[in-house]
This record gives C-alpha cells, sequence and structure tokens, in this order.
C-alpha cells in the first residue's frame, strides 16, 4: 500500500468566527494581529499551503437579517483583500487565497488588485472565484436581480478571459529597468488587449507589470455540474463540502474524468476537502472541546436553521493527536487525495494542536509538506515531487 | 516659541510605483515591486511624526502623447501603479501612529464594494486609513471599464455627491456601539442598532445593510486633490483634508480661504478641514550640493518626459506643436493659460517641458533648519495647515526629511509626536503643546 500525502489549507473568512470563544478576549477578530500571528504558524510549523478567505457580500441574503446580527453569524463578512494584505507581510510562503465575486467586481479592478497581491506577496496570491446570487446582494447594488445559475457562469467564463488577457498583457520580460539608457520598460513587449465580449468591454493593459504567477492560483468552490465544468476549464484548486468519504471520493474521480475531458491532466487542479478538525490531548479532551463548540449559540443556532446553508454539518475528525492523525491519513487514502481545508476559525485553540502535536505525526509517516520548495503558490502547489517517499527523505527518515 | 502645528503629510504623488528607480541614490536591493521599500521608510516616518502616507492613483495607462503608451512605458511617466488598497494595509501592520491613505475612485467602483472596502481598511488599520476621493479624469481608464468616455467634469462630482452620500448611509447602518460582544449571554449585537437603508438618489439606488461592523473611525478620513471651482466645492462639503499646488503663500491663503469658506457654507467648522500644500524641499549645505540634488532629480530626457506629461495634464498630444514657439491658443484653447508663468510670461513650449520635467511648486532648499524656518514663515504668511511631501521613495531623502526636518520642526514643537491608538481623525485634530 502506497502512502498518499496530501496538502493543508485552511479555510475561514474576515468575519466574527469564534469570537465568543474565551481566547476572542484576546484575539480581537477584527484586528489583524490573530490572523498575522496564526498564519505564520501554519506556514512554520504547519506547512500550508494556503490561506484561503471566503467571503459573503451581504448579511443572510434572502432572510431575515436579524438573528445573524444577534449572533454573528456568517454573512457580517469583511472585504478579504486587506486582511490578507496584512497578512502576506507577516508570511514568506503561504498561498493568500481570496474569495472575489465575478458579478460584483468589474474586471479591471479585480485583475489590479490580485495582480498588486501576488507582486507583493512574491507570487502567493490565489483568486476563488465566485458568482454571486441573493436578492439582497442585488438590491445592496441597486439592481432588481443577479442573473439565475448558468447564466452567471457564462459571465464568469468571459470575466475569467478578460482577467487573463490582463495579466498577460505584459510580457514576462517587458520590465527592463536598464540604468544605462534610463528605459524602464521595452513598449514592443506591453499591448491593449481590446476586449469586446457579450458582457464586458475593456481596454487594457494594466497599470503593472506582470507579476511573478502571471495568473494568480485560481480556485472554485461550486459542487453543481455547471461549477464542475468550470472548475474543469480554469481551476488549480478546487474546494468541496462533502459529509462521507465515499461522496468525496466521488467528487474527486468526477473531477478528474472532467480535467481530462477538457484536456488537461487529472494532476493540474488539487481537490481540497473541507474538514473540522478537533484535537485535543486525550479523545475526551477532543469531545469536550466539540461539546463546548456545539453549546455555543453560533454554532445551535446555525445548526437549528435548515434555511441556512448547514455549516455545522460537515464532515468531522476528532480525538487526540495520534487518532486525528490516522483518521486524516485513512481518509486520504481512500478518497486518493488532494488535501484537507480546514475549516475552523483561524484562532489557537484549532491551530495550535493541529500544528505542534498532528502534523509532526504526519510529517514522520511523510504524508503532509515539511518545506517549501518553490517561491510561488501554483508551483508549490503542483509539485510533482510531492511524495510520500519525498518527503521522508527531508525528514531524514528514509523512503 | 512655539507656534500653530504644522501638518506633515507624505504624498506619493507617483502612486504605489517607480519614482526614482533609476535615482543614483537608490540603494541595490531594494525594489520598487517589493513591500520593504515603501515599508522600511514608513515605519522612519512613523517614528518621526509623519501624520499620513498619501498614495496617488490613476487606472490606466496614459498614450496622449505621440498617441502611444511608449514614452510613458520607457520613461515610467505616470505608470506603473500598484493597488494603493493593497500596500497601504501592509504599511499600516508594521506602523503604529501614521495613517494611510488610498486614492479610490468613484468613477470605477460599484459604491457598495468601495463602502466595504473603506470601512474594511479602517478595521485593518484600527482606525488610520483615509480615502483620497478621486472621479479619474482620463478616458483611457475610461475604457477599462466599458466606457467610452468619462461623464463630463462636473457631472463626475455630481454624481461623487450622491456616492459619498450612498456611502454614508451604508457606514450608518450600523450604530457605533452595536456589536456588544457580551460572551456570557452568547450575544454579538444589538439587532435593534443595526439598520436597513434605502437609498434613492439621483445616480445611485441601493437597497441593504453593509456587513462590515462599524469601524474605529466609523467613516473613513477622507481627503480631496482636485482644485477646480467644483472640486473645491465639493471638498468644503465631504473633506477632511485637502491637498494642492500653489506656487506663492499668497495663492495658498486664498485657496484655503475658499474651501473654508464653503465648508462653513455646508455648516462645517472651518478648522475641521486641514489644508496641505504641496512642496518637496531640497536638502544640502551648499549650491553645488543643491545643484546636483536638482540635475539627480532631472530625467535623462527631459523634453520628452516633460512634454509626456503635460500631454496627459492638458488631454492634448503635444508631440506636434512646435517646440520652441510659446504654446498656441489656437491650437490648445484657453488651457494654453495654464503654462503661463507665475511672473506673467509665456514660456516657449521646450521651456515648459523642462520645467516641468524639474518641476517643483514652491521652492523650499537648503538644510533642514532653514527649510524648518522656511516653513515657519509660509505657514504664518498662507496660514497653512501645513505640507504635503512630495518626494520618492529613496532612503536618503526619507532619511533627510525624517530626520534632518521633521526633527527641526519637532524641536521647535510644531510637529506632533507619534500617537499610539489615536485614530487619523483624532491625530489630525489634536495640537501641539
Amino acid at each position: 500500500m502506497t502512502d498518499t500525502p496530501f496538502r493543508l489549507a485552511w479555510f475561514t473568512a474576515y468575519g466574527p468566527r469564534g469570537w465568543d470563544m474565551p481566547e476572542g478576549v484576546f484575539h480581537d477578530w477584527r484586528k489583524p494581529a490573530v490572523y498575522r500571528e496564526m498564519s505564520s504558524l501554519l506556514e512554520t510549523r504547519g506547512g500550508f499551503d494556503g490561506l484561503v478567505f471566503a467571503d459573503t457580500p451581504a448579511i443572510a441574503d434572502g432572510a431575515d437579517i436579524g438573528t445573524h446580527v444577534e449572533y454573528g453569524l456568517e454573512g457580517i463578512s469583511h472585504d478579504p483583500m486587506p486582511m490578507l494584505a496584512a497578512v502576506a507581510g507577516a508570511t514568506e510562503h503561504l498561498g493568500l487565497v481570496a474569495t472575489l465575486s465575478t458579478q460584483l467586481y468589474p474586471p479591471y479592478i479585480l485583475a489590479r488588485a490580485l495582480a498588486t497581491l501576488d507582486t507583493l506577496s512574491n507570487g502567493r496570491a490565489g483568486w476563488n472565484i465566485v458568482t454571486s446570487a441573493g436578492s439582497h446582494t442585488a438590491e445592496l447594488y441597486g439592481r432588481d436581480s443577479l442573473p439565475a445559475h448558468d447564466d452567471r457562469y457564462e459571465h464568469a467564463d468571459e470575466f475569467v478571459d478578460v482577467a487573463e488577457r490582463l495579466w498577460e498583457a505584459w510580457d514576462a520580460d517587458a520590465v527592463v529597468m536598464d540604468a544605462g539608457t534610463g528605459i524602464f520598460a521595452d513598449p514592443a513587449k506591453v499591448r491593449t488587449i481590446d476586449f469586446e465580449g457579450a458582457y464586458y468591454s475593456v481596454r487594457g493593459p494594466l497599470t503593472l507589470p506582470r507579476s511573478p504567477q502571471g495568473v494568480p492560483v485560481l480556485c472554485q468552490a461550486g459542487a453543481s455540474d455547471r461549477g464542475r465544468r468550470f472548475a474543469a476549464e480554469h481551476a488549480d484548486m478546487i474546494i468541496v463540502h462533502a459529509s462521507s468519504v465515499p461522496l468525496m471520493k466521488e467528487i474527486r474521480d468526477d473531477i478528474r474524468a472532467r480535467l481530462v475531458e477538457a484536456g488537461r491532466s487529472p494532476d493540474s487542479c488539487k481537490v481540497f476537502f473541507t474538514a473540522h478538525v478537533i484535537v485535543g490531548e486525550t479523545g475526551t479532551e477532543a469531545q469536550a472541546l466539540r461539546e463546548r463548540l456545539e453549546a455555543s449559540p453560533t454554532t445551535s443556532i446555525e445548526a437549528g436553521r435548515a434555511a441556512l446553508k448547514a455549516t455545522k454539518d460537515g464532515f468531522v475528525i476528532q480525538g487526540d493527536p495520534e487518532h486525528v492523525a490516522d483518521q486524516m491519513a485513512e481518509t486520504m487514502q481512500e478518497i486518493g487525495g488532494d488535501g484537507f481545508a480546514i475549516r475552523d476559525a483561524l484562532l489557537p485553540s484549532f491551530v495550535v494542536p493541529l500544528v505542534d502535536r498532528v502534523v509532526p505525526i504526519l510529517r514522520r509517516r511523510g504524508l503532509v509538506r515539511q518545506n517549501y520548495h518553490y517561491p510561488t503558490m501554483r508551483e508549490n502547489l503542483l509539485d510533482p515531487h510531492f511524495t510520500a517517499a519525498a518527503v521522508k527523505e527531508q525528514e531524514g527518515i528514509g523512503a | 516659541m512655539t507656534g500653530k502645528r504644522i501638518h506633515m503629510a507624505w504624498f506619493s504623488g507617483h502612486g504605489a510605483g517607480p519614482s526614482g528607480w533609476d535615482d543614483p541614490a537608490m540603494p541595490a536591493g531594494y525594489r520598487w515591486d517589493r513591500p520593504e521599500l515603501y515599508v522600511d521608510s514608513a515605519k522612519i516616518m512613523d517614528r518621526a511624526g509623519f501624520d499620513a502616507i498619501v498614495f496617488a492613483d490613476t487606472m490606466a495607462i496614459p498614450d496622449t502623447y505621440q498617441g502611444r503608451m511608449d514614452a510613458y512605458l520607457e520613461h515610467a511617466i505616470a505608470m506603473p501603479k500598484l493597488d494603493p488598497a493593497v500596500l497601504t494595509p501592509m504599511i499600516a501592520a508594521e506602523t503604529s501612529s501614521i495613517g494611510v491613505v488610498a486614492t479610490l475612485t468613484t468613477t470605477f467602483y460599484p459604491p457598495y464594494l468601495l463602502a466595504r472596502l473603506t470601512a474594511t481598511l479602517d478595521h485593518v488599520t484600527e482606525g488610520r486609513s483615509g480615502w483620497n476621493v478621486v472621479t479619474a479624469f482620463t478616458e483611457r481608464a475610461a475604457q477599462n471599464f466599458g466606457m467610452d468616455r468619462l461623464p463630463e467634469h462636473d457631472t463626475r462630482y455630481d454624481i461623487a455627491d450622491d456616492y459619498l452620500a450612498l456611502c454614508q448611509e451604508l457606514w450608518n447602518t450600523w450604530d457605533a456601539d452595536a456589536v456588544v460582544m457580551d460572551r456570557a449571554a452568547g450575544r454579538f449585537a444589538d439587532p435593534s442598532k443595526v439598520h436597513r437603508m434605502a437609498h434613492r438618489g439621483p445616480y445611485f439606488t441601493a437597497e441593504g445593510t453593509l456587513n462590515v461592523v462599524p469601524s474605529p473611525q466609523h467613516r473613513p478620513y477622507i481627503l480631496q486633490a482636485g482644485s477646480s471651482d467644483r472640486g473645491i466645492r465639493f471638498a468644503g462639503e465631504h473633506a477632511d483634508l485637502v491637498i494642492a499646488t500653489k506656487h506663492t503663500p499668497a495663492q495658498m491663503r486664498e485657496f484655503r480661504d475658499r474651501v473654508r469658506a464653503r465648508a462653513a457654507e455646508c455648516g462645517r467648522n472651518p478648522d475641521d478641514v486641514k489644508v496641505l500644500f504641496i512642496v518637496t524641499p531640497l536638502f544640502a549645505h551648499s549650491e553645488d550640493a543643491l545643484r546636483s540634488r536638482r540635475d539627480a532629480l532631472l530625467p535623462r530626457d527631459p523634453v520628452a518626459v516633460g512634454l509626456a506629461t503635460l500631454s496627459v495634464g492638458f488631454d492634448h498630444d503635444l508631440s506636434a506643436e512646435p517646440l520652441d514657439e510659446p504654446p498656441s491658443a489656437e491650437r490648445l484653447g484657453p488651457a494654453a493659460e495654464r503654462f503661463r508663468l507665475p511672473d506673467g510670461s509665456m514660456p516657449t513650449l521646450r521651456q515648459a517641458a523642462e520645467r516641468q520635467a524639474g518641476w517643483t511648486a514652491l521652492p523650499l532648499e537648503g538644510t533642514p533648519e532653514a527649510i524648518a524656518t522656511r516653513m515657519e514663515e509660509v505657514v504664518e504668511e498662507s496660514g497653512c495647515d501645513g505640507f504635503a511631501i512630495r518626494g520618492r521613495w529613496i532612503p536618503e531623502y526619507v532619511h533627510d526629511v525624517s530626520h534632518g526636518l521633521m526633527a527641526a520642526l519637532r524641536a521647535r514643537g510644531r510637529v506632533l509626536p507619534p500617537t499610539s491608538g489615536a485614530t487619523l481623525r483624532e491625530r489630525m485634530a489634536m495640537s501641539v503643546s
């Protein structure tokens, strides 16, 4: 039996996640300190591929906002880009993925913001591509409604096309910065894009040179048929919510088949499965932490409201460090890859036991990343040499 | 003796871009496209008591001169530019007192997106963020957003009025004390203090509630930098801070009086609007040293750079105009008058271009002490609230400004020491003494 090494990402949002945890007193979710500190741990001790910020443009779309406001539920969500920029300054390797909606951004602003994040982070920016729905969002934008689901993906296809053209309008070697001649950039290597599509018209180019990755890591999180088709065409990574291991395997197999259909290598896009990971010194301690979480009004209210997206009925791995490591390894073995997106508040209670107790066990088994071999997020994500044997060799264990 | 406080901003007039990339004083190892160049200097300015760093911005590479982007790309004129809303949080995370201001345009951002972005920036900077409100001015930028051309100048400000009203309504959907975070009771916020707004303005319609909790300043600190009549009206109504370019203390006084009068008309206390003027001090102990500083600021091809820069400002390709004649009113229209020098004479186009390339509005030259003295005089003569230093992100220059000029002003009790925990708006309202 070959071990299947896997990747780790943290999936959260810039919002009041875990605000009612006792440690929330010391770690104000509104301020950058806790995000910067925890991200540094994910990178230095956890070897994580990325930090993914979800986003919700409106509070409780389609429902009454009172309950969401009273308990601080999802939907209260700040713009992910400024906080990812603050995190970029505290990290060196961690990928930084922002959820940004093709329905709500003009392509030029979105492409420029991501190119800037990619430039200033030296190649670590990612874009989780979403297409917003919901009547509240539409009203906030002064529109009667947003397009129907499949139409939104037609927009999104064109949007991604525009963005990619903008990202590639400067050749990689356009900037010469020749101190001898005083020439900054070679005009022959920078072009307008003159895009005229069904939905967008954009002249280009961007105001900044091509960023280290050129195109940021593209991520997708919709599980619909149309969403998966979109992912197979565009994505470097996919985030999937699934509640059982067989379902996870089925989804991953389907996505890999679609990648092949789209003419891509099935390994050119990594599938991350969301999971809540609750670690205690003992199984009893982990259970106590879980019960405390479930007793939290934010959790019980959410779980009790069927109208809401069921956010807490996801896949849970809990126990002492050995047990959690075993569970993660076995799950990945069954699915075949590619990684977990840990879906908990970015707070010490969740981050520290995982990176300090579970990750070392997984590393000894050659299952998770020890260090980063490349400067950019995409190169690390798609690293073809990321195998159990290679990880063990770095650990000095031998294959 | 101590006198009125002098407010001091750093104005990155090139935006977040490579001003001075080929300056011999730029140390090897610093790159304009890495955060360290900006963050390291910002830390020095932070400790020196600068009040704010302001990043200009535009949304297109110009091609006015010769109808091509070539001159702009070759000489790095008015480009490249990083998104200032991404750079400013990185600076804020490494500083503790200085404000950070990003230029963001009302013409291209959907209002909800921008209300949310600016509120978020205020959280991430812990109350030290500002928004320089601009309405965009080139058709090339408009064409990056699916518009053939921009609305007329004054109409853009009418749109911006409606835009700001909408943003204010969105920021006001949460009362300042709505968030309670009572962990014992499991209560995050008081729903009776979170409201739904419905905006029906001449240009924008929107309904709902912002999904960002109230930020430290509630409304970001607002800057304005346009000096047209319509721009001054807008500033008097909305701005906390105005920055402008004027040549003489008398012009500064006249301009500031107009901003203050307009603020009073809008029912505001005129002292709540600070007016700073853009200057580029040159530090040197001797005439020889000054000459070499001036030369270092000159581009290699001053005429081409000057013409390309002026072409954008006048929205007219000056490459076809005769170089050794005064700009012709026949071809340029009334805009030609803008070439006239402060002494009333009309330069040739070549002279105007050279002057533009090495240009500084109000000359300030000499030792830090001498410049500090001249600044005190200008404040006395003009009544102005302070200065915005337009300089290159070169460590040596930042050192001269911070450890020379700011130290001299501090010794005279004119600038405020760093403050910790104060918002930008609170800091700007404090007095020295």
